[in-house]
């Protein structure tokens, strides 16, 4: 059989068609149907020249109480139930119980794990086989059908352990993972899965919920999660609570910067809104500047001046000389 | 009755996960092999795979771990 060695402009055009079908798979939020991975699951060992298992388990919330599922099975060897339904009902029933009690002492079973609606690359095969006639893409049938009805799971010679897809996902602008107020993926059931996320950066609990201080920042070693915790802090906030140095002052402003390791010093300069608001007051702000600018900025005259930027992101002024407002706005 | 018996247990993921790669790639070109990859698989990838899954497996695997020094901790 000769090899494809070009697809047509309508081969092409499918492409969009099947990233959306497995984003969408992937994406999905729904629950465990338990029955269709049952089902799935025969597929996929008869598609394998497996003998069929007997026992079907779950479904659980998500990895962590399905590894302590596995763990459970592990330690019931020779133990005989009713039929499968009341063994099932056990072993969520004991599950709980180790969740509720905080029982953790068990192994990941994480590596025995598939991915279900997760196994992205089934794409591919669904492209290659719908689209292109290629043949042996088959054998993926069972895999499929378990992408599209089941989360994680586990496989094993005579039981398919499964677990429920994330209940939330949640995503910034530009389709990264991100939630301010919550968990960007979270899960049924117990929390220890839930992902926390700001901008695609995996954080800690504790800053998406605000507990912590300037002085966690400064601990904070990862430089992408540091940016994060302090925008989510407060640039300004952060500035006056760390120790930061007061570079200059004079009519313009105040300049501030605060060395960080591994990464470039934060530099702001807090100016006065020269326009009242409705009480009479005027209100400092802080705006955050280049601190390579006019080759290093060392006033806070030069500062202000350096935030004047053209469309394409140049200097407004050569110099920060050029900068001299009569009228503030 | 069903009984649950040791070897019932023993993990199939290779088997199961066992893929066609080389008889998908002896019937395509190394530029459509490459153009469908980049094209599908990859950008479902980004969203999925890199995105959900990876972050879950690492928030899986800190937790286990987790625990399991908190119990060796314990322990000592």
């Amino acid at each position: 059989m000769p090899k494809l060695e070009e697809l047509t402009p309508e081969q092409i055009a499918k492409f969009g068609f099947y990233v959306q079908k497995w984003l969408k798979i992937g994406l999905d939020t729904t629950e465990c149907d338990f029955d269709k991975a049952i089902a799935a699951a025969k597929k996929c060992y008869a598609l394998k020249g497996l003998p069929e298992p007997t026992k079907f388990l779950g479904p659980f919330n998500n990895p962590f109480e399905s590894s302590i599922a596995t763990s459970v099975l592990s330690k019931w060897v020779d133990k005989s139930f009713e039929n499968n339904t009341a063994l099932n009902e056990a072993l969520m029933k004991e599950v709980a119980s180790i969740i509720e009690n905080k029982r953790f002492d068990f192994p990941s079973d994480l590596a025995n794990q598939i991915y279900g609606n997760h196994e992205y690359w089934l794409s591919y095969y669904d492209y290659f086989r719908t689209e292109c006639a290629i043949t042996g893409c088959e054998i993926t049938d069972g895999l499929m059908d378990m992408a599209i009805v089941c989360g994680w799971w586990t496989p094993l010679a005579g039981a398919c352990v499964f677990q429920h897809r994330p209940e939330q996902i949640h995503f910034d602008d530009r389709r990264r993972i991100h939630n301010t107020e919550g968990p960007a993926i979270k899960f049924r059931g117990s929390p220890y899965n839930n992902v926390y996320a700001l901008h695609g950066i995996r954080v800690k609990e504790n800053v998406i919920r605000r507990n912590y201080t300037a002085a966690d920042i400064d601990k904070e070693s990862n430089v992408e999660v540091r940016r994060v915790m302090i925008d989510l802090y407060g640039q300004e906030k952060y500035l006056l609570d760390s120790n930061s140095k007061v570079v200059h002052a004079d009519d313009f402003g105040t300049l501030y910067s605060k060395e960080q390791s591994n990464d470039e010093i934060l530099m702001m300069v807090k100016v006065i809104n020269a326009t009242p608001e409705p009480d009479g007051s005027f209100k400092d702000y802080f705006v955050r500047v280049d601190p390579k600018a006019y080759n290093g900025l060392k006033t806070a005259h030069a500062a202000v001046a350096s935030t004047w930027r053209n469309k394409d992101g140049s200097m407004v002024f050569g110099s920060p000389n050029d900068y001299d407002p009569d009228i503030q706005t | 009755m069903i009984t649950i018996k040791a070897s019932d247990l023993v993990p199939v993921k290779d088997q199961v996960l066992n893929q066609v790669l080389d008889q998908v790639w002896f019937q395509v070109s190394d530029q459509v092999w490459t153009q469908v990859s980049i094209q599908v698989w990859d950008q479902v990838q980004d969203q999925v795979a890199n995105q959900i899954s990876n972050q879950v497996w690492n928030q899986v695997w800190n937790q286990v771990r987790d625990q399991i020094h908190n119990n060796n901790k314990k322990q000592k």
